[in-house]
């Protein structure tokens, strides 16, 4: 069997172009070709002798909308002396009868139109994958340059909740930015504890596996079959990434590969959110580098804003500045807001008013603020709706009907996130 | 011949469907026949190459029209008639012949 798969797209769909830049993204060679005269001449080209000789081969996507002339040569083409695994996409009235069809091809899988760019990329790599070919060596989780159009490509967005400080409440936030985003907006989230040694993501959420960070970032390229393999699946849709078992095996992970296992999530997620150890060393730094957003901690007290000055200080310097969003935790218990931003030297974001019961509670059943306060009768609830707002660009009574019972008791709260969005766009 | 829409509580529609075959005026050595119904295009090679499997065939091509509204199907036998009787009775293809 080959080594190695190109991908030969035959369609006359204008979109096609979109399906070959994301298969590139991939690091996956791909051309579309639309006519069977073109599709002649590029298998003849991969079934040379010479691209034998260099252990080359092909897997074609087939569009089956096309005039069915067309369609139909292409396809014997595809199956005649060197057959080729091929992805049909068929209109979604047609999947039935294809997927039902008794003479289907062994070597025939099918996809119902429309789909999304990322979709058809799954669906090759799994075809390489049964068929025996390698999926390409770079990926996300690989070393060495991006390929064309991954920029493009990937969606998500990566945010890092950080603090110069410990105690400030990082996790709270970063557990609760996780579970309000899939709840009150649908978005898929990956919650990683990047606290490599004392991360208890997994115990605020009462959750627990030998699965973690350690899996696919322990040395060298990371193995992309791992990618879903090393996440943990939570009742409240979020998945977590959690820290490595022992502190042992922290010590152990790539710091190198962290920021590629981000990336590579990146573009699986619409929300990767990081929880940071508070310090200021390599692996904090990969991750800041590769954040979207950064959301700086801090509370009220003259130590934890000293310190929250150092770190935007060094932000700035590191070109990190225009990524952060400042969270005043534990608002009501210390300085004045006025009085902290002057020090800051910059606004602040948002505010959480501090509840220190409700918060020990709700961290020890292991659930999210919003799961203990349903009702959001608290108002760190709410306070922590409006970062989540903050975050997914909008507030949660412009989303239909996602946020069920969520949405008028959070009401309240909707005008201060809006005003603090409006002011993180301005930037 | 090809796309028609789905029709429900058609589980194993695929197998099951009837295709109409139509005589059509020879062309030289080639019989010639009109295909009409529901077929995928995994399932108009197989038929094709089902067709070219008959004894006595030579050649076998099935040529949907580009409207899709059916497909010419083009037969180089020594046994037309006995061709005809096999190309009726493929099994999983379900083919009746015309009455006309």
């Amino acid at each position: 069997m080959s080594e190695v798969a190109e991908v030969l797209i035959i369609s006359q769909d204008p979109e096609a172009e979109q399906w070959v830049t994301a298969l590139r993204s991939a690091s996956i060679v791909a051309n579309s070709v639309s006519s069977y005269a073109e599709a002649l001449n590029y298998v003849e080209r991969v079934t040379s002798a010479e691209a034998v000789e260099e252990m080359r081969d092909c897997i074609a996507v087939l569009d089956g909308q096309m005039p069915i002339d067309v369609a139909f040569q292409s396809y014997k083409l595809l199956h005649s002396a060197h057959p080729m695994p091929t992805l049909l996409a068929v209109p979604p009235d047609r999947y039935r009868d294809y997927a039902l069809d008794p003479h289907r091809s062994s070597l025939d899988e099918y996809l119902p139109k429309p789909f999304r760019p990322e979709e058809l990329v799954l669906r090759v790599q799994a075809m390489m994958v049964r068929s025996g070919f390698q999926v390409p060596s770079w990926n996300p989780f690989s070393g060495g340059e991006h390929p064309e159009g991954f920029d493009q490509f990937r969606k998500g967005q990566i945010i890092s909740v950080f603090a110069a400080k410990g105690g400030v409440g990082k996790t709270t936030i970063s557990v609760n930015l996780a579970v309000g985003l899939t709840r009150f907006f649908g978005k898929k989230v990956l919650l990683i504890d990047g606290d490599l040694a004392f991360g208890d993501v997994g115990v605020r959420l009462n959750i627990a596996s030998n699965k973690s960070l350690f899996d696919i970032a322990s040395g060298g390229d990371v193995d992309f079959n791992s990618l879903a393999d090393a996440l943990v699946q939570h009742n409240t849709g979020v998945s977590l990434l959690l820290r490595p078992a022992t502190p042992a095996m922290s010590e152990r992970i790539d710091i190198e590969s962290v920021s590629r296992v981000l990336y590579a999530y990146k573009s699986l997620f619409d929300f990767v959110i990081v929880d940071t150890f508070p310090a200021l060393n390599d692996l904090n730094h990969h991750i800041l580098e590769a954040s979207d957003r950064i959301i700086v901690i801090t509370t009220p007290e003259i130590s934890a804003v000293y310190s929250t000055y150092r770190f935007l200080e060094v932000a700035e310097s590191m070109g990190h500045a225009h990524k952060v969003l400042v969270v005043l935790n534990r608002a009501n218990s210390g300085l004045r807001l006025d009085a902290l931003e002057r020090e800051l030297g910059m606004n602040v974001d948002c505010t959480v008013i501090s509840a220190g019961r409700t918060v020990v509670e709700a961290a020890n059943r292991g659930i999210s603020l919003f799961n203990y306060d349903q009702h959001e009768e608290e108002e760190i609830t709410r306070d922590l709706a409006r970062i989540v707002e903050l975050i997914a660009g909008q507030p949660r009574s412009e989303v239909a009907d996602g946020a069920g019972s969520y949405q008028a008791a959070a009401s309240a709260g909707v005008g201060a996130g809006r005003r603090a969005f409006r002011r993180w766009r301005g930037r | 011949m090809q796309e028609s829409s789905s029709r429900p509580g058609s589980g194993q529609r695929a197998a099951q469907t009837r295709l109409q075959l139509d005589t059509l005026p020879p062309s030289g050595d080639l019989q010639r026949y009109r295909l009409s119904g529901v077929l995928t295009l995994s399932g108009m090679l197989a038929l094709e190459q089902a067709i070219a499997d008959l004894p006595g065939v030579s050649y076998a091509m099935v040529s949907p029209s580009p409207d899709g509204g059916s497909a010419t199907v083009l037969v180089r036998s020594e046994d037309t008639r006995g061709t005809l009787r096999g190309i009726t009775n493929l099994p999983s293809f379900g083919i009746e012949a015309s009455q006309s």
